[in-house]
């Protein structure tokens, strides 16, 4: 009797694992592919972040990631026919220093940023503030601008990508199914899943910090722990900050929404997997947000969640095969969403075609942990 | 202080100690105390709170509930239009 | 050891639990939303204004009786007023906001009085300035001494919308119709229960004579299918419906109107134990989502208790007895709740609440509303009046296979808004229901705040260790 079967089984519906699915479909015609996730539409981190995408990084391979993804949002209402939009901003990103050495560190990434094409600029103090009416000055130094950067709704987007993804009758999408039991036999995994069980050439994880859990059984790791992280959202207001802040220092990142409302992500040192919102976060959280903004001070806070990243042991994603033929793993660390686009173009590229040539795939492989091959990314922000 | 007056767009209310700035508007005649973002003009509706459809801009400050703000003399009440929170007092 | 309990809410219920916790000895604070204590059924006006006569004559009692029975251990209770409790957690912190400041405390036990609001069924042109909650509506006459509206028509199902009707009639305004969901008799149905409160009964039988005296046009098995007007109410359509709830065609009648207050039964106020992670059950009759509770108002948390409405819609009577029970069991030790002790001293609250959960039971039928009666929200109708959602939206996230009402929320943002889904909640669960059969309704998450609350109160916040 044998077992359903698809060429690719997909664990996780959020943006890596959507965007996976889509362009798996799109590189090969009749594809069958079963994306399953465990929870609702939009219920893991996917849906739960800031939502913005940023071409500011240090390193080579994180631009090209983000450079790549954000042309990929700045035409996906055409590539994936959402007529309805994806709420797309791009008012660009402005990078707070709080200290010399910050400062330091924004002005050392620009000559990589500039060479591969990213209009990014130095700001000093003065400059942040006629950019940001309302900003705090305490301890400012200045900040770096880059006008293309932005925000996309991360519902429209997973919206987006699971319609398109079901208008092809060789992919499926299913919530609320849990992948129970993950096994290798005669070069094919037989998975049992909430519902029954089916059988997957290969099968790709995008469950980023609960990607371990599928592993162990088949005796392989990867290196990633949760990274739980909280929101407020204020009540809509006109417009107050027009690009998306992140303080480096502050562990902040500020996006005023299409609709009006603020959304501020901030990220401490934390540990655990849960999505709830703690008792002492607004206590931590709103003395820093009113330090960074001072008029928020007046502003009502209308709601507040949490959600989980992953963080790897060098901050950077794990894209690749991983020791057991035919079984891949997709981790954000931190990034997800604004990678989404490029890391399921790549996974495409890996899995359908077997093409391992991208010099990004062979930075961020799972065997970099073996090897010692760390990379360090200089400009980074968690929230 | 028994009877007393304050403004709504510029027209003068009049009101009594104790009655909340959306019953001396709805005594006076006006229904509509707010436009929200999709042009629609909205009221009082549950009269006790919950819904924050009778929002105002009072004496600069945006969102405040009509329904729950003791009427004031020379309270200065706006209505408020989308987003646009009527502080240019 | 003196025990530190926290009230949270005003009215019946809690200004009982309150009152008999101080009487026992506890540090009881008590906080409310507004400025006068009494909640929503004994809403007191302000002392300039004086308290309105419209109401039945027992009804003033009860209400002067409470507040008196509170007033003789004031000193003994902390009340703040003006208070909004934003936030409940699970490790039992409490977390309230007053104006420009804000405040922890962690008290040893928790009651949750916070009663109900009004449910809404969505229907055209029910966001048009004039369209009103009859609650609502009764709020502006009774606190406020105006009449809500100078031609009113008063509709919705249970007994509110008849009160509301009477004591507008007595204020001296003018009710055009009273249309009822279900024919009044329905009630009749029951006569032992409505023995057991005969009181309220004889109340409701004058406030329906008052009605009847004004030639009020009324109405049994009318509903609102529409409200006219752009700018304000100027007219309603009322429809005949049938016992499924279904409007009848080509019965269809328009009445000049200035007002409509409308009534559909209560959901409710349960965010704050939700949010603790407590255990909830849906009744769609008796409030929507209820945290479920044994007789001693006990939640599946430890500590957290709620009484009245909240834990099930049941009255000012049934509330006022059973915040005296769970007061007392708040107030005592937890392995004391329910001993000799404790049942002997709350005899007469006991039988009191046994007595008034009987007659509510003949009430209740009267609250219920036909599934068919949620067809008369229309693909344009709007249902999430916050983030301007119409049913059509809600449709095709249904469509689209989001079945619980977390992903609807995440499509469509119903529930996102101010109000945090308060208005809006039972029309989504309800329409989901009819449109792609999702039932039992799992409750949209509820998260901080359940108010909203300035970045500036939070930081001016101080911390308590207890209350």
């Amino acid at each position: 009797m044998s077992l359903p079967a698809v060429d690719v089984l997909i664990v996780g519906a959020g943006a890596y694992g959507l965007s996976s699915a889509w362009w798996m479909a799109k590189r090969q015609s009749g594809a069958r592919i079963l994306v399953v996730d465990e929870g609702e539409f939009a219920s893991g981190a996917s849906g739960r972040n800031g939502a913005g995408f940023r071409m500011q990084w240090g390193l080579e391979l994180n631009i090209r990631l983000c450079q790549e993804s954000l042309r990929f949002f700045e035409t996906a209402v055409d590539q994936l026919d959402y007529p309805q939009g994806l709420e797309l901003k791009q008012d660009g990103y402005l990078v707070l220093a709080h200290s010399d050495k910050a400062f330091a560190t924004l002005d050392s990434v620009l000559p990589t940023q500039h060479r591969l094409g990213v209009p990014s600029e130095l700001l000093d103090a003065d400059e942040c503030v006629r950019m940001v009416p309302g900003l705090g000055r305490n301890r400012l130094v200045g900040g770096s601008f880059c006008g293309k950067d932005g925000s996309i709704s991360p519902f429209r987007l997973l919206d987006a990508l699971l319609r398109a993804c079901r208008r092809d009758p060789n992919v499926e999408v299913r919530y609320r199914t849990r992948v129970e039991r993950l096994e290798k036999s005669n070069g094919s995994f037989q998975v049992s899943l909430t519902g029954g069980p089916v059988e997957a050439k290969r099968v790709l994880l995008c469950t980023d910090w609960a990607v371990p859990q599928l592993l162990a059984p088949l005796g392989a790791e990867v290196p990633v722990v949760s990274l739980p992280k909280e929101a407020i959202v204020t009540v809509p207001r006109a417009q107050m900050v027009k690009p998306i802040l992140v303080s480096l220092e502050h562990h902040i990142s500020v996006n005023q929404v299409d609709r009006g409302s603020i959304v501020f992500v901030v990220a401490r040192p934390r540990e655990g997997t849960s999505i709830e919102s703690t008792p002492d976060f607004l206590a931590y959280a709103a003395p820093k947000i009113t330090d960074l903004l001072p008029p928020m001070a007046d502003v009502p806070i209308l709601r507040t969640w949490g959600g989980v990243s992953s963080v790897t042991p060098d901050m950077q994603p794990i894209l690749g095969e991983t020791e057991v033929e035919g079984l891949y793993v997709a981790v954000s660390s931190f990034r997800g969403l604004m990678t989404s686009p490029a890391v399921g173009r790549m996974m495409a590229d890996l899995v359908i075609d077997n093409d391992t040539n991208d010099p990004i795939l062979a930075q961020l492989g799972p065997r970099r942990f073996k090897t010692g091959e760390l990379i360090v990314e200089p400009l980074l922000n968690q929230a | 202080m028994s009877g007393f007056q304050f403004f709504f767009e510029g027209k003068t209310i009049a009101a009594r100690e104790g009655q909340s700035v959306a019953a001396a508007l709805i005594a006076a005649g006006e229904r509509c105390l707010r436009v929200d973002e999709a042009g629609l003009p909205k009221g009082a509706v549950c009269g006790i709170g919950v819904c924050w459809e009778c929002r105002c801009s009072i004496d600069g400050s945006a969102d405040i509930r009509a329904c729950m703000t003791l009427a004031r003399p020379g309270m200065n009440v706006r209505r408020q239009q989308g987003l646009d929170p009527c502080s240019d007092q | 050891m003196q025990r530190s309990i926290v009230v949270v809410g005003a009215g019946p219920a809690g200004l009982a639990a309150a009152t008999e916790a101080a009487t026992r000895g506890a540090h009881v604070t008590l906080l409310d939303e507004a400025a006068r204590p009494g909640g929503q059924i004994y809403r007191q006006a302000h002392s300039a204004l004086g308290d309105s006569e419209y109401a039945e004559a027992g009804e003033r009692a009860r209400k002067h009786d409470i507040l008196a029975r509170f007033q003789s251990v004031a000193s003994r209770v902390d009340y703040r007023p003006d208070a909004n409790v934003y936030a409940l957690f699970g490790n039992g912190e409490l977390h309230v906001a007053y104006g420009a400041g804000s405040e922890v405390l962690r008290p040893d036990a928790i009651v949750l009085a916070t009663g109900v609001r009004e449910m809404a069924i969505p229907f055209p042109g029910w966001t048009t300035p004039g369209v009103m909650f009859a609650g609502g509506a009764q709020a502006v006459l009774k606190s406020q001494r105006v009449l809500p509206g100078k031609r009113a028509v008063i509709a919705g199902c249970g007994p509110l919308p008849i009160v509301v009707a009477a004591q507008l009639l007595r204020a001296g305004g003018d009710v055009a119709a009273l249309a009822s969901l279900r024919p009044l008799r329905e009630m009749l149905g029951n006569p032992r229960a409505l023995w057991q409160g005969r009181q309220i009964f004889y109340e409701g039988l004058r406030y329906l004579r008052t009605i009847r005296r004004a030639g009020v046009a009324q109405l049994s098995a009318h509903v609102p299918i529409r409200a006219i007007g752009t700018e304000r109410l100027e007219a309603v359509v009322l429809a005949r419906v049938d016992a499924g709830g279904h409007v009848v065609p080509g019965a269809e009648r328009e009445i000049a109107c200035d007002l409509l207050a409308v009534n559909y039964g209560f959901a409710a106020n349960s965010e704050l134990a939700a949010m603790a992670g407590a255990e909830l059950r849906f009744d769609a009759d008796r409030g929507g989502w209820l945290p479920a509770s044994d007789e001693f108002g006990r939640t599946s948390i430890s500590g957290l208790f709620v009484a009245g409405d909240v834990a099930a819609v049941r009255g000012a009577l049934v509330a006022e007895a059973e915040g005296q029970i769970v007061g007392a069991a708040a107030a005592v030790p937890p392995k004391s709740i329910g001993d000799a002790t404790m049942t002997a001293a709350l005899r007469t609250a006991l039988g009191r609440r046994q007595r008034h959960q009987a007659f509510q039971t003949a009430v209740r039928t009267t609250l219920r509303v036909p599934r068919g009666l949620w067809n008369l929200t229309t693909d344009d109708t709007v249902v999430c009046r916050c983030e301007n959602v119409k049913l059509r939206d809600i449709r095709s996230a249904l469509d689209a296979g989001h079945s619980s009402l977390n992903a609807v929320k995440r499509n469509v943002r119903s529930g996102m808004g101010w109000c945090g889904g308060r208005t809006c909640l039972r029309a989504v669960a309800a329409l989901s229901e009819l449109h792609a059969g999702i039932a039992p309704p799992v409750i949209m998450t509820p998260r901080p705040m359940v108010r909203p609350i300035t970045f500036g109160a939070v930081v001016a916040q101080k911390k308590a260790v207890d209350a």
